[in-house]
Order: structure tokens, then C-alpha cells, then sequence
């Protein structure tokens, strides 16, 4: 079982900054029942091929159990309640993680973007941190923070912050000279040139960084509970793996990839939402 | 006024208007240096006077300098060699107005709010009548368009927005690269006759770049014509007509004289 499999089937669509229009989504263009009613026929098909794979090869439940029983240890979990503080606390952590991620990462990328020397400072730091597997690290950091939240959130935010601090150098890269000109022509000062120019031009970018983010966070949520939580989805799994309860494992799995969904899918929103001038 | 020029056809009592100097450009050179280290002298010791309120059009070859100057007389370029020294110095983000080569839009801002732009970083602009903006773009022929975004619009109409966005916060001085190129002769020759009426109500001072020597001969009332590589000016010409300008001007035999000579130079 790997992590670092499923997130980065998960991560799939990285949206190229500036190319790729919002509302494209997973699913392609078209009425949201539309929409809808293709990604649920798609759901279908995985399922049924799984439950077929299962059943036609005789897959052992422990290597690989079928759908029902994954869905029936869904239900165990829920309806016993046992499921909602460790999806809640995971779901906290994202958000926390990401939020820090965001704003750290968007300040860094304007830090570079915006001043030569930090740039020159940070810049081989920049290149061999995106060379570096940030996944590696993460022993590295319960090492430095302890095994408790600390280190959980601090490598959410080592996942989040990176895409947002490469989105906001490329963003900020696409103001062009005339607008950087109308600038001064109009006597923007420094603030107002940042409000007015170029945070709008970066944000396209930065909602398709956030994307990324988003995946990037559940990955490390995920991860950092896996190595060292007694609470949240990663939690489950390594409980459902020592419990010999397979299905509870691929559950938690799942959890772990709708809730990453969810937040791809809120970014995708409210994307919409603030760039009208782009559909 | 003085020019410096090689030669002048200006007849002395075709002088419309006498303008006070506004700027004077002394001595101008500047130098680019190429992302592959080699320099390319875009000007070369370019002399001009500017009177206040006058209208100047600069034609000549591609890559002559045109939007080079432009852009320093803007302030947008201070890495030059000579002076270009104002008898009265334009107030930052007030006092000039600029139209770009490109249109140059904000996409996410829809075409009124582009055109508003400029008077809504102002301090107190209350001197502008409220529906300042809709009239400019009912000049423009745009108004139905004030809610859409600039990528829903043509080429021609973008440029649009972009000449009424400078002329929104009403500036003395009015720079324009190429402002009329997209257009088709209908709305150019309705702008043209637009910016002579605005030149009449406010006497701007209007700097303006184009390749189209009946436009230079129709709006300007002197003509400057650059040379190529390095650029230089080759001359200035006064404009033998006098400020009433209309389509009937365009038929007058010395429109036509004017406008050839001006081929003529640019060959
Ligand atoms: N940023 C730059 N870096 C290097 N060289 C430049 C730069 N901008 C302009 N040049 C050079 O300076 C010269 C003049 O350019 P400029 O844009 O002023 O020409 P122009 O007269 O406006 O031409 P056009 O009519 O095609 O717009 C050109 O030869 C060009 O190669
Ligand atoms: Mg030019």
C-alpha cells in the first residue's frame, strides 16, 4: 500500500497555469445534472469493474475486498460515529494546513517575483526543494516537531505552500510591460500596483496552484497521520492494516480521496465565482 | 518656436496657431542593449521642441524610434542620454494620458471599469461630470458594449476603449502610439474629427504616433518625419492648413500636395 500512489492518481489534472479555463472540471463542460449524471455512470463503471475483478479472479478480502464490503465498512464506521472525529480532524488539518500553506506561499512567490536579490538568495533553494521527494522529509519533521500536531500540520503546509509559491511567480510574470507602464503612466504606487495589476493577473494562476494545493495538503494530512496520529483517516487506515480489516482500510482510503475531491471541487467554485472574466 | 530640421516647408502664414514651448527634447540618443548583449541605437541626437497645445504627429519606418520617444516624453523610459525638459511639468498619473501600441486592457475589469480606471486612482476627480464614462464610450460607439470584458470584443473596438481609458481623466497632454491602426476608415475618420473636437474644447497638447501621412496631415499641425537606424529626424513640417479641419479639407489640392510630399519623404 502506498500513499504517494493514490494521491498522485488523485493530482492527475494539474492545471497548467493561465492555459486551462475554470469550470473545465473532471467531467467536461455541461449542465451540472449533466455533469453529475456522467461522473456517477463513471463511478458505476469503476465499481463494477472492481466488484467483477474481485469476484471473476477470486481475489482473497484481505488483498483486496469487494465494493459492498468496502461500502459496508463505510457504513460500520459512520453509523457508529466512530468515523466523524477522525474525518473531522482530518478535514481540520487540510484546512488549517492549506490556509498556511496558501498565504506562506503566496508571500514567498511575491518575495522572489518582486526582489532581485532574495531571489538570487533563495532561488537554488527553490530548485532543489521542488527536486527534493517533500514526501522524504516527513520522518525528517517528526524528528524536529514531535510526534504530535505540530509536525502533522508543518508538513501540510512543506506540500501546500510550494505549488502556491510557484503559481504566484508565474502569475506575477504575466504582467506585461504596457500594463507595468499604465502603472506608472496613472502614478500607481507600489500597493496599488499590486492591488490593481498584478494580484488580478496572478490569480488565475494561484486558483489553478490552489488546485494543486488543495491535493497536495490531503496528501500530506494523510501522510503525516499515517507516520505518526492516533486520530484522523490516515489514522483508520494503519488501524484497519495492524487490524488485519482490509476493507477499513481501502474506506479510509476513499474518505481520504473524496475529501480531496471536495476541496479540488470548492477551489473549481470559487474559481468561478472570481474569475468571471475568464469563462 | 524653434525647429531643428533639416528643412522646413512651413510657409510662414500657415502657422495656425502660435503655441508656447511646452518641452524641449535636446540631444536625445538612446541605446538598447539586446538580451544578447549586442546595442542597437534606437535614436540619435533627436532635437524637437513641443508647443503647449499643439498636435505633432511622428511618421517613419518600422523600428525608427517612434514609440521610443513617445515613451520618454511619457516618462515611461528615463534611460537616455540629452534632456527632455518641461516648461511646465506634468503632475504623475494627471497630466498624461497614453495609448499604447496594444490596447493593453485589464481583462478582468469589463470595458467601463477600464475606461474608469484612471480617474478612479485619483484623488478627487468631482470636476468630471458622474457619467463621464458613458459618454466617452457612446463617443467611441461602445456603450451598449460598458459591461463586457475586453476579450469579448474585436481588435478595433479594444483599441477603442483604450483611446477613451486615456482620455478619461481629461490630461493636458495626450501621447498615442498608432491609435487609429485597427480601425476601419469609417471609425477613423469619425475619430479623427472626434479628437479634433476634444483638441478644440480642451487644446490639448496631442503627441502621436502614425503611418498613415493622411492622418498625419489631417490631425497635426506639424509633421515629423524619422529616418531608420539609428533614428534621427529626418524633418519637420508645419502643416500648410489652418485648424478648421473637416472632410472637405481631405478634397483641398494642397491636403493632397501635403500628404504626397510627406510619401515622398517617408520613400
Ligand atoms: N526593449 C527593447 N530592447 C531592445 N531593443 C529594443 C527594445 N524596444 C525597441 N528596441 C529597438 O529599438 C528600435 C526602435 O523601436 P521602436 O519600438 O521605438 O520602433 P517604432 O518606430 O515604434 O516601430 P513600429 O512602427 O514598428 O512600432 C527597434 O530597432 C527595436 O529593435
Ligand atoms: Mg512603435
Amino acid at each position: 500500500m502506498s500513499t504517494a500512489e493514490i494521491t498522485t492518481g488523485a493530482a492527475t489534472p494539474p492545471p497548467a497555469p493561465g492555459g486551462n479555463r475554470p469550470g473545465g472540471g473532471p467531467f467536461g463542460k455541461g449542465t451540472p445534472l449533466r455533469r453529475i449524471t456522467v461522473a456517477a455512470a463513471y463511478l458505476a463503471v469503476v465499481l463494477l469493474a472492481w466488484q467483477l475483478y474481485v469476484t471473476l479472479a477470486d481475489v482473497p478480502s484481505y488483498l483486496l475486498p469487494d465494493p459492498l464490503s468496502v461500502g459496508d465498512a463505510l457504513w460500520r464506521l459512520a453509523s457508529s460515529g466512530e468515523l466523524w472525529p477522525h474525518l473531522g480532524y482530518t478535514v481540520r488539518n487540510i484546512a488549517v494546513g492549506l490556509g498556511a500553506g496558501i498565504v506562506i506561499g503566496s508571500l514567498l512567490g511575491w518575495v522572489i517575483a518582486s526582489f532581485r536579490t532574495v531571489r538570487l538568495i533563495l532561488a537554488p533553494y527553490v530548485v532543489i526543494l521542488q527536486a527534493a521527494p517533500k514526501i522524504a522529509l516527513a520522518p525528517l519533521l517528526v524528528l524536529w516537531f514531535g510526534l504530535g500536531l505540530g509536525s502533522q500540520l508543518a508538513l501540510i503546509v512543506m506540500l501546500a505552500f510550494f505549488p502556491m509559491m510557484i503559481a504566484m511567480m508565474l502569475g506575477l510574470g504575466e504582467v506585461t510591460d504596457d500594463q507595468r507602464a499604465l502603472g506608472r503612466v496613472l502614478n500607481l504606487g507600489p500597493a496599488r500596483f499590486f492591488r490593481l495589476v498584478q494580484l488580478p493577473t496572478a490569480l488565475p494562476a494561484l486558483f489553478a496552484g490552489a488546485r494543486i494545493a488543495v491535493i497536495d495538503a490531503m496528501t500530506g494530512a494523510f501522510l503525516a497521520e499515517y507516520i505518526s496520529a492516533q486520530q484522523g483517516l490516515g489514522f483508520l487506515m494503519v488501524q484497519g492494516r495492524s487490524t488485519y480489516d482490509t476493507p477499513q482500510l481501502i474506506a479510509a482510503v476513499v474518505l481520504t480521496v473524496v475529501v480531496g475531491l471536495t476541496g479540488f471541487a470548492l477551489v473549481s467554485l470559487v474559481e468561478r465565482r472570481a474569475l468571471p472574466w475568464r469563462r | 518656436m524653434t525647429h531643428h530640421t533639416h528643412e522646413d516647408t512651413a510657409p510662414p502664414e500657415a502657422a495656425a496657431t502660435d503655441h508656447r514651448r511646452l518641452l524641449e527634447i535636446r540631444g536625445v540618443s538612446k541605446e538598447y542593449v539586446s538580451v544578447k548583449g549586442a546595442s542597437v541605437r534606437a535614436l540619435d541626437d533627436v532635437n524637437l521642441d513641443i508647443g503647449d497645445g499643439e498636435i505633432i504627429a511622428i511618421i517613419g519606418p518600422s523600428g525608427c524610434g517612434k514609440s521610443t520617444l513617445l515613451r520618454m516624453v511619457a516618462g515611461l523610459d528615463t534611460d537616455y542620454e540629452g534632456t527632455i525638459e518641461w516648461t511646465r511639468a506634468p503632475r504623475p498619473g494627471r497630466d498624461i494620458g497614453f495609448v499604447f501600441q496594444e490596447p493593453a486592457l485589464l481583462p478582468w475589469r469589463t470595458v467601463a471599469r477600464n475606461v474608469s480606471l484612471g480617474i478612479e486612482v485619483q484623488k478627487d476627480r468631482s470636476d468630471l461630470p458622474t457619467d463621464r464614462v458613458d459618454q466617452l464610450l457612446e463617443l467611441v460607439g461602445l456603450r451598449d458594449f460598458a459591461k463586457s470584458y475586453p476579450k469579448e470584443l474585436s481588435g478595433g473596438m479594444r483599441q477603442r476603449v483604450a483611446i477613451v481609458r486615456a482620455l478619461a481623466y481629461d490630461p493636458r497632454i495626450l501621447l498615442m502610439d498608432e491609435p487609429f491602426g485597427a480601425l476601419d476608415a469609417i471609425t477613423r475618420d469619425k475619430l479623427h474629427d472626434d479628437i479634433l473636437r476634444i483638441w478644440a474644447a480642451t487644446r490639448k497638447t496631442i503627441v502621436f504616433v502614425t503611418h498613415s501621412v493622411e492622418e498625419a496631415a489631417y490631425l497635426a499641425d506639424r509633421v515629423v518625419v524619422m529616418s531608420p537606424r539609428p533614428g534621427r529626424l529626418r524633418s519637420v513640417h508645419q502643416v500648410p492648413l489652418d485648424r478648421n479641419r473637416d472632410a472637405a479639407t481631405r478634397q483641398l489640392p494642397v491636403f493632397a500636395e501635403f500628404a504626397g510630399m510627406l510619401r515622398g519623404e517617408l520613400a
